[in-house]
């Protein structure tokens, strides 16, 4: 004999979906992403995270250098060229450039050649002759006197 | 932080060009000195002729007198020659001068004005000087130019040599000025980027200053005093306006026939030209502007030379400059010091 619960089963048996859920659930199911093999999706994955690694050890870095080493680049930066009023062989060549000793014996030049050029007139004019005639007269009366 | 890297080069290119131009008028000056320091020694060589002419037992006296009055007319070119050269110098020196203002300009154009004159006394040495000249005539030639070289010549020289000296050593000062500047700005740099301390340079940048103040103070006074000379000695009819000076208005209204009969005329009037130039006193007060009175800065003595500056005799124009430049030498010493001490700072090579 059967049961009453054969009986429902039985009428179970006979239910099908009706052809528009089929359909939408056929194409569901084809539409949705192919998850590849387990070793190319591991690769990517690390790739990813090592990705986010790198981005945020390079801002980390970043962070370091604006932070802790600006009086280092300070450092490297105040080279020669920009504190140029300092620089020594600037200051060496502008004093040797200054003709400070070119001038000064400029003035002694003048000085020396105007004693000289009288020297030289006087020669030329016949008083030195005179000067030295009278010098040795001198010299003459003197030894007179000491002798 | 571009538009301070640039105007850095520009102002490194500027400084660049003043020193290659200072360079070559440098060559130009050299080379100009060594020129008429070989006529001074031509001018000597002729001398030490006649001297030997005169010596000279061999000669007949004949031969001698012949042979002197070769030697002292050859001597007088020299000198002639010498003395054309100086002018040209002189006349260098002068267009050379940078940065006069109105009033000093004026000066410098009487100064060439004086140097023109000179051409009247050349050409009649040159007119004089001819080759059948007798011995009275060479030796009466060579007294009128020594007068004139003596009288007018050698008060012209000191003077226009005295006011170049003084005007060049402004341009120095001028350059010693800008380098000062760019110290300090680069001191200030450095100190806002926390390289140095304020402390580690300000004793020696404030002697600097005080250096630099002083040079310019003894070149002031150096001016003030060449400025009485040229008035009084050069154009005593205050005539710096007509540019007329003490020879032209002589030679204008002197009886005496002939440029150099006025010469003698002119010995009687400027007594003391060509003497004792060191007359003149700046007794005027240098006003010495202290741009740093509002603050407190570290403050410097200068040790005053008292042997150079007015101890017993009075200042000359050359002792005042010459005093001055050594200033500016000692400037430029502390400011190798201060490049040293704040390479030791920052830590660089």
């Amino acid at each position: 004999m059967e049961t009453q619960m054969e009986q429902l089963l039985k009428k179970f048996n006979t239910l099908e979906p009706n052809r528009g859920f089929k359909e939408r659930s056929r194409s569901f199911i084809l539409n949705s992403p192919q998850k590849g093999d387990l070793p190319a999706g591991a690769f990517r994955q690390f790739f990813n995270i090592a990705q986010f690694s790198a981005a945020f050890g390079l801002v980390a870095i970043f962070i370091f250098l604006i932070l802790g080493g600006l009086s280092f680049i300070n450092k490297k930066l105040i080279s020669p060229s920009l504190l140029s009023g300092l620089d020594s062989q600037n200051l060496e060549k502008e004093v040797k450039n200054l003709d400070i000793q070119i001038q000064l014996s400029q003035a002694q030049y003048y000085e020396d050649s105007a004693e000289a050029v009288e020297v030289a007139l006087k020669a030329a004019s016949g008083e030195l002759d005179k000067a030295e005639n009278r010098n040795q007269e001198i010299n003459k009366l003197l030894d007179g006197l000491t002798l | 932080m571009k538009k301070f890297l640039i105007g850095n080069l520009f102002f490194n290119y500027l400084f660049l060009c003043l020193i290659a131009g200072g360079l070559f008028f440098n060559a130009l000056n050299v080379y100009a000195q060594e020129e008429l320091k070989s006529a001074l020694k031509d001018v000597a060589g002729k001398i030490n002729k006649l001297a030997e002419v005169k010596k000279d037992a061999d000669l007949t006296e004949q031969e001698k007198e012949q042979k002197e009055i070769q030697a002292r007319a050859e001597a007088l070119n020299k000198v002639l020659s010498l003395t054309l050269l100086e002018d040209e110098d002189l006349k260098n020196k002068l267009n050379n001068l940078k940065d006069l203002n109105a009033e000093n300009e004026k000066t410098r154009d009487a100064l060439l004005g004086l140097l023109e004159e000179n051409k009247n006394v050349y050409g009649t040495i040159r007119d004089r000087l001819v080759d059948d000249i007798t011995p009275s005539e060479v030796k009466e030639l060579a007294k009128d130019f020594k007068d004139w070289h003596t009288l007018v010549y050698i008060p012209k020289t000191e003077n226009i040599v005295a006011f170049t000296l003084v005007f060049q050593e402004k341009t120095i000062l001028n350059l010693t000025g800008n380098r000062l500047e760019k110290i300090k700005l680069d001191l200030e740099k450095l100190e806002n980027a926390n390289l140095i301390k304020n402390e580690d340079t300000q004793v020696l940048f404030a002697e600097a200053v005080a250096r630099l103040k002083k040079a310019e103070s003894l070149n002031e006074e150096a001016r003030i005093l060449v400025m009485e000379n040229i008035t009084v000695k050069l154009f005593p009819m205050n005539a710096l306006d007509s540019a007329t000076s003490t020879e032209a208005v002589l030679a204008a209204t002197s009886t005496p026939s002939g440029f150099f009969g006025w010469v003698s005329a002119l010995k009687a009037k400027l007594i003391g030209v060509g003497a004792d130039n060191a007359t003149a006193t700046a007794t005027v007060a240098v006003p010495v502007n202290d741009e740093n009175t509002a603050e407190k800065k570290p403050e410097f003595k200068i040790p005053v030379n008292k042997d150079a500056v007015g101890k017993k005799q009075p200042p000359t124009v050359k002792s005042l400059v010459q005093e001055s430049l050594k200033q500016v030498k000692e400037t430029y010493k502390i400011f190798s010091e201060i490049s040293k001490i704040v390479k030791e700072k920052v830590g660089l090579e």
